[in-house]
């Protein structure tokens, strides 16, 4: 899952963005005067971005307007700040509230504890998509935006966006779609004939989207996008300083300089592939993905976390501990994702898979054969922590558990 | 005992008599209305005041004024109209550029020709090399030497992302030594400093100072049970401030500097109240390249148990070697006590790629509070350092290889050339009779100002000559932040500037084109809020 470009990082379309970036190494975009090529490659990288998005559909309005950013945690957070101040001036709500799924990325709650905004997360249904009624029932008059994705990160399932777009319109609240992992697959995999709902912003009551470039766009590390529906809702995420010595300033994100390196591999990247390009690497990770889905439904100590729709699949069992599976899979070298709520695995299918989806199946059938004969956790495994943890009912332990973690790591 | 019980229960009861019998001559309804009108009026009073409080009696009554006038039909269509001449102006033609734009991805990729695409945009770009304040801190070209060998190092790890640590190793421990070695540039060894400092690596001097001020608020929280957070700066600390006050609820005080242009430490002892959580020095203020007085402040901030956040974003990088080379720095790091977080850059003086960073804390209890630890999501647990979750290791990568390969007997040798080449820069403009430097810049940078010419027509004049020089408010001034790229056209720089400045003696107003009118316009407009939303229009058209 953690590289999504195919290949070797020495070669091929790696070579060719490492080639883009350095000769833009020099870059900052901070001031434009001076790099107007770089201005130009992230114009044009946005307006590609939001227009296989549905920025040119009617629908839309014709008003899609958005910004490049380091990563989909601050498109996330830029997302809500700017909903946030939007709705603060729209309706004068100033104890902030957002409600969001369970499978909704951990970005957003990034966001509520950053913005002093309290957050709702609302379990998940039993197709382990968005709720929409048990969301609707906790909208109050302090709610400002509610969260769908498309798909989700834990188990690839696309949330019932046109459904929460009318519950976000009907209540005149905000509603971001987050498409961080869907944004260069879903517009594709679409015109591939896979049963894609609606998702982007031709569906009514979306206001904002996220999507990264550097995960599926096949782009450099630290670029990904956010695209508000008009211009008045997205001015409320520019910070203009009018009291310094310094001079006049205004930025429109979250950084004041930044790396144009990266933005001329992204706008490399987005026109060395084309279209077709991105149609034919989402044809081979979607069949791969339903090759490995189809495999792991063959084993039947597993089962797979509702219906994938984009190129993740999640699995759990209800006979073996999945999380000593994973340890089983880790020792093969395998780095997979571990999940909760129902403890599970996933793997993010990416063009670096496409050649080993046998490989992939064959050990995860010995790993399943291994843990079955061998059940109780291996030494050194992570298997018990994962499990004590999602036991405890004092989530405030858990959560200083992770950050005594996180001080001794760094 | 008892006594005193019963004189106090008749003198209750003679209360009780008296106060009826003078209630009794009052109309029982109006007994009922007065204290429900006293309520509501005093809340009225306690929001006006609160907001005169908050946006100062000046802005109040003029925001009272503008909407007034708005009122008037008419008014606010002509202010509108006169708002977006200003805005097209400050865009002049950028917008005409953008029409022939791209709109959608091309249908056929162009594969690896895309690069000749981009040859050709770059060739386009107006020269730069040793033109620009600050902007490009390594010299030479961009091409060749130390720029060749970080774009290597960032090619070589263009496929890690230390999100997920675990596989890519390589850059956990770059990042660490990166940290580890800046923390020792400025004082993490000295024992003054407690021997706790630990940080990490951020995208950007902005997102160093967020994060400074998050976990400055959230630890003061805990601390002191702040609610209503309030900090104060310097009129010259960075706009990222105003940033962070924005983003995280914070209310900003911004403070007049000193005659000396230092951050004054009276009257931000003034400005603290029991909401305050921190204060902010600047190592140097961007604007004028003067170090504040960084001792005197980290004593006010412990006497008041409050954080005191050291801005070395430009200075992390050159004081300490400026100070090894025998210039007079006053103490600006860890071992200044109160100091409770720093944030320096890597990629200004440090020399590393774009959006390398650093922010450092005096200790761990302080640094736990810029963590976010997420334990309800599906996804698993997740605890994330800093602002982003992904993460470049490229740049990580790059940044280790420029500390590496310069070392301290590199960053010496380049500390020595751009501290001449500002003295000389200073010497120099000195000597033209027309302009004065402002205050005495103590690091590389040099602002200056005029009392007989417009600079900012000046600033015109120098702009058509190639230069891109940073325009400063309060005074109106100009400044050159001197980088390696200076070092070998310092003659040319003066030598410009003596004749943009007899230009506009000769010729003095506006060039047309030039953005002088606006920058002055600005600076005299009294309501603030329509020159924000002037730049935010401004903003907005661009992107």
């Amino acid at each position: 899952m953690l590289r999504y470009i195919g290949g070797s990082e020495s070669e091929g379309h790696f070579s060719l963005i490492n080639e883009a970036c350095s000769m833009f190494a020099h870059t900052n975009p901070l001031h434009l005067d001076v790099f107007q090529s770089v201005g130009r490659f992230e114009a044009e990288v946005v307006a590609m971005t939001a227009d296989l998005l549905g920025s040119k559909e009617k629908a839309s309005g014709g008003q899609i307007c958005g910004n490049m950013t380091s990563g989909g945690t601050e498109s996330i957070l830029l997302a809500v700040k700017t909903s946030r101040d939007y709705m603060k001036m729209k309706k004068g709500i100033t104890k902030p509230e957002m409600v969001i799924a369970e499978s909704a990325h951990s970005a957003y709650d990034k966001a509520a504890q950053y913005f002093n905004i309290k957050l709702r997360r609302v379990p998940v249904n039993k197709e382990f998509k968005a709720d929409v009624k048990a969301i609707r029932q906790h909208i109050n008059r302090n709610t400002i935006m509610i969260v769908g994705s498309a798909p989700g990160f834990p188990h690839g399932i696309i949330d019932p966006i046109e459904e929460l777009g009318k519950l976000a319109d009907s209540y005149g609240i905000c509603f971001h779609v987050d498409l961080c992992l869907g944004g260069f697959v879903l517009p594709f995999a679409r015109k591939l004939g896979y049963p894609i709902p609606p998702f982007d912003f031709t569906v009514k009551g979306v206001t904002s989207v996220s999507t990264d470039v550097h995960k599926y766009g096949l782009a450099p590390k630290g670029t990904s996008i956010v695209l508000y529906r008009n211009h008045e809702i997205r001015k409320h995420q520019f910070v203009a300083v009018t009291e310094w010595s310094g001079g006049l300033y205004v930025s429109p994100t979250i950084a004041g300089s930044r790396p144009g390196a990266l933005i001329a591999g992204a706008w490399a990247a987005m026109m060395a592939l084309g279209q077709e390009g991105y149609l034919e690497n989402t044809r081979k990770i979607m069949e791969a993905s339903k090759m490995i889905e189809k495999g792991i439904k063959e084993i039947s100590e597993l089962f797979i976390i509702g219906k994938p729709d984009m190129t993740l699949v999640a699995f759990g069992s209800s006979v073996l501990d999945i999380f000593e599976v994973n340890d089983i899979m880790s020792g093969k070298g395998w780095h997979l994702n571990a999940l909760q709520r129902p403890n599970s695995l996933h793997i993010c299918v990416t063009l670096q898979h496409v050649p080993v989806v046998d490989t992939f199946l064959h050990d995860l059938k010995e790993a399943v054969q291994t843990v079955k004969e061998n059940p109780g956790p291996i030494s050194g495994g992570l298997a018990p922590i994962y499990g004590a943890a999602g036991k405890m009912p004092d989530r405030g332990m858990v959560q200083e558990l992770l950050v005594n973690y996180m001080d001794g790591t760094c | 005992m008892e006594d005193y019980f019963s004189s106090f229960n008749s003198f209750l009861a003679r209360f009780r008599v008296s106060a009826n019998l003078f209630l009794s001559k009052f109309e029982p309804l109006a007994l009922l209305l007065a204290p429900l009108l006293t309520l509501v009026i005093a809340r009225a009073l306690h929001s006006l005041l609160s907001v005169v409080h908050d946006r100062g009696l000046k802005a109040t009554l003029i925001g009272v004024f503008m909407t007034s006038v708005k009122l008037i039909p008419g008014v606010k269509s002509y202010i509108d109209a006169e708002k977006q001449k200003v805005v097209d102006k400050l865009q002049s033609g950028s917008k005409s550029k953008r029409e022939d734009w791209r709109t959608e991805l091309p249908t056929t990729g162009f594969g690896a020709g895309i690069i000749e695409e981009m040859k050709d945009a770059k060739s386009k770009d107006v020269d730069w090399q040793g033109k620009c304040s600050g902007t490009v801190y390594i010299g030479g070209s961009e091409s060749e030497g130390h720029f060749s060998l970080i774009n290597e190092a960032c090619s070589m790890f263009a496929h890690t992302n230390p999100l997920h640590l675990d596989v890519f190793q390589s850059v956990g421990r770059f990042e660490a030594e990166v940290v580890a070695m800046t923390a020792d540039l400025l004082g993490s060894k000295d024992k003054a400093s407690g021997g706790q400092i630990c940080g990490n690596m951020t995208s950007g001097g902005t997102e160093s100072i967020l994060l400074a001020v998050k976990t400055s608020r959230d630890y003061m929280k805990m601390k002191k049970g702040i609610t209503k957070p309030e900090m104060i700066i310097a009129e010259s600390a960075h706009s990222a401030y105003d940033k962070a006050a924005q983003y995280f609820n914070i209310k900003l005080r911004r403070v007049l500097v000193n005659k000396e242009f230092k951050a004054d430490v009276k009257a931000i002892r003034q400005h603290i109240n029991r909401n305050t959580i921190m204060i902010v020095g600047s190592a140097p203020g961007f604007p004028h390249g003067i170090i504040d007085p960084i001792e005197e402040l980290g004593k006010l901030a412990d006497s008041y148990g409050i954080c005191f956040h050291v801005d070395l974003c430009l200075g992390g990088f050159v004081l300490p070697f400026a100070h090894k080379l025998g210039y007079p720095i006053p103490p600006f790091d860890f071992t200044v006590k109160g100091v409770t977080s720093v944030s320096t850059d890597v990629h200004k003086y440090g020399l590393a790629p774009k959006g390398t960073s650093i922010v450092l804390y005096r200790n761990h209890e302080i640094r736990k509070h810029q963590f976010v630890a997420v334990t309800e999501w599906s996804g698993g647990l997740y605890v994330s350092p800093t602002i982003a979750g992904s993460r470049p290791g490229a740049l990580i990568a790059g940044a280790w290889a420029a500390m590496m390969s310069l070392g301290q007997q590199g960053y010496l040798e380049n500390t020595r050339k751009i501290m001449e080449a500002s003295k000389m820069i200073e010497k120099g403009i000195k000597e033209i009779s027309e302009l004065f430097i402002i205050g005495k810049p103590d690091m590389t940078l040099v602002a200056f100002g005029s009392s007989v010419l417009d600079i900012f027509e000046v600033n015109d004049i120098m702009s058509r000559k190639g230069w891109h020089l940073n325009a400063l408010q309060r005074p109106n001034s100009l400044h050159i932040c001197v980088t390696l790229q200076h070092v070998p056209v310092v003659d040319t720089f003066l030598q410009d500037l003596r004749e943009a400045v007899q230009t506009v003696k000769e010729n003095p107003g506006p060039i047309s084109g030039g953005l002088a009118p606006i920058y002055g316009a600005a600076g005299k407009i009294p309501d603030r809020g329509m020159v924000q939303e002037l730049l935010v229009n401004y903003m907005d058209g661009t992107c």
